[in-house]
């Protein structure tokens, strides 16, 4: 799958099976602090991740 | 918009003030009240953070002239005759003290004439706010904030996001599609609020409705708090619980008298 982070400027290509919250686990990521998007569509945290999927992560925290 | 009309919070004939930072809440904020046909001009104060400022501030120049918002740029440099930039590399504190004493000063100061200030404060901002008071020693404190203020001599402000989580917010802007700068304040995480943040966020994880409780909790509070002893700061004249307010005590000692450094908070 491809996993985009526009806060943190990154594009990864990456291996995983599993839901969202799943990743968000995996990734150490504290799910209230983001907002999954998986082809365009913004998921739930059960929502299932296959290998052929563009995944964003959006950061919910900015400013000060 | 229920919370404005369940809390009272204002009505379609007062002149509100926006406080924006041309960042998600405010442009959520100004977005909702303008398309519900309220009477919004807005403020936005730029502290003079390099890098970090200019492109939300643009942002919001683009998005009220789009709807034909009113607003009005004030910044540190004419106002209190310095950048945040410039003091941050001489405090010995995190820059947030000076930054929110000055902030308040000159909503104040530039909110006159008007009905109301109104502010992007959200559920999330409110729940740090009582924490950080909680472990302050400040409950005092968190009594005198709140939905909306009762004026002692400012313009009254009034939060409407009060209720809504900042996750509900930056939802909503990426179902508008509004463009939103994603940059946290390069000050932002020396800040005691930055740890609160945190640690609220990994208590609601686990507990969720944490924060909602923590906030309802404290509104059903604030409403029999007595006012705050206030009177005019001798410097500006503003409201202050010290003969002189903090945001002159900082403006004296910094910028008036540049070789005393502050120390503490």
């Amino acid at each position: 799958m491809k996993l985009i982070q526009p806060k943190e400027k990154k594009h990864d290509e990456m291996s995983f099976t599993g839901t969202a919250g799943e990743l968000l686990k995996h990734l150490h990521i504290n799910p209230e602090t983001v907002i999954v998007s998986v082809n365009g569509t913004i998921v739930g945290d059960d929502h299932p991740i296959a290998d052929n999927d563009i995944v964003t992560i959006f950061s919910v925290i900015s400013g000060g | 918009m229920e919370t404005i009309r369940e809390h009272e919070l204002f009505s379609k004939k007062d002149r509100l003030c926006v406080a924006v930072s041309g960042g998600k809440d405010s442009q959520v904020l100004m977005h909702l009240l303008h398309a519900n046909g309220y009477n919004v001009a807005g403020l936005l104060i730029d502290e003079g953070i390099a890098g970090y400022r200019q492109p939300t501030l643009q942002n919001m120049v683009d998005f009220c002239e789009q709807r034909n918002i009113p607003l009005t740029v004030v910044t540190f440099n004419e106002d209190v005759g310095t950048t945040l930039d410039a003091v941050a590399t001489k405090l010995n504190a995190p820059p947030c003290t000076a930054c929110g004493a000055w902030r308040r000063k000159l909503l104040n100061k530039h909110a006159r004439g008007f009905d109301y200030v109104v502010t992007g404060h959200n559920l999330d901002d409110e729940s740090q706010a009582f924490m950080m008071n909680i472990l302050s020693g400040r409950l005092e404190q968190s009594l005198r904030i709140g939905i909306k203020t009762k004026g002692n001599g400012f313009v009254r402000r009034v939060k409407p996001l009060y209720f809504l989580s900042e996750k509900d917010i930056r939802l909503y802007t990426l179902f508008k599609g509004f463009d939103i700068q994603e940059d946290d304040c390069p000050y932002a995480k020396q800040s005691f609020r930055w740890m609160v943040r945190d640690s609220l966020n990994d208590i609601e994880a686990e507990h969720p409705g944490a924060k909602l409780a923590i906030v309802r909790r404290f509104a059903g509070l604030q409403l029999d708090a007595p006012p705050a002893d206030r009177h005019a700061c001798s410097r500006c004249g503003q409201p202050s619980m010290r003969d002189i307010c903090v945001a002159c005590s900082l403006q004296d000692k910094f910028v008036n008298n540049p070789s005393l450094k502050i120390i503490g908070r």
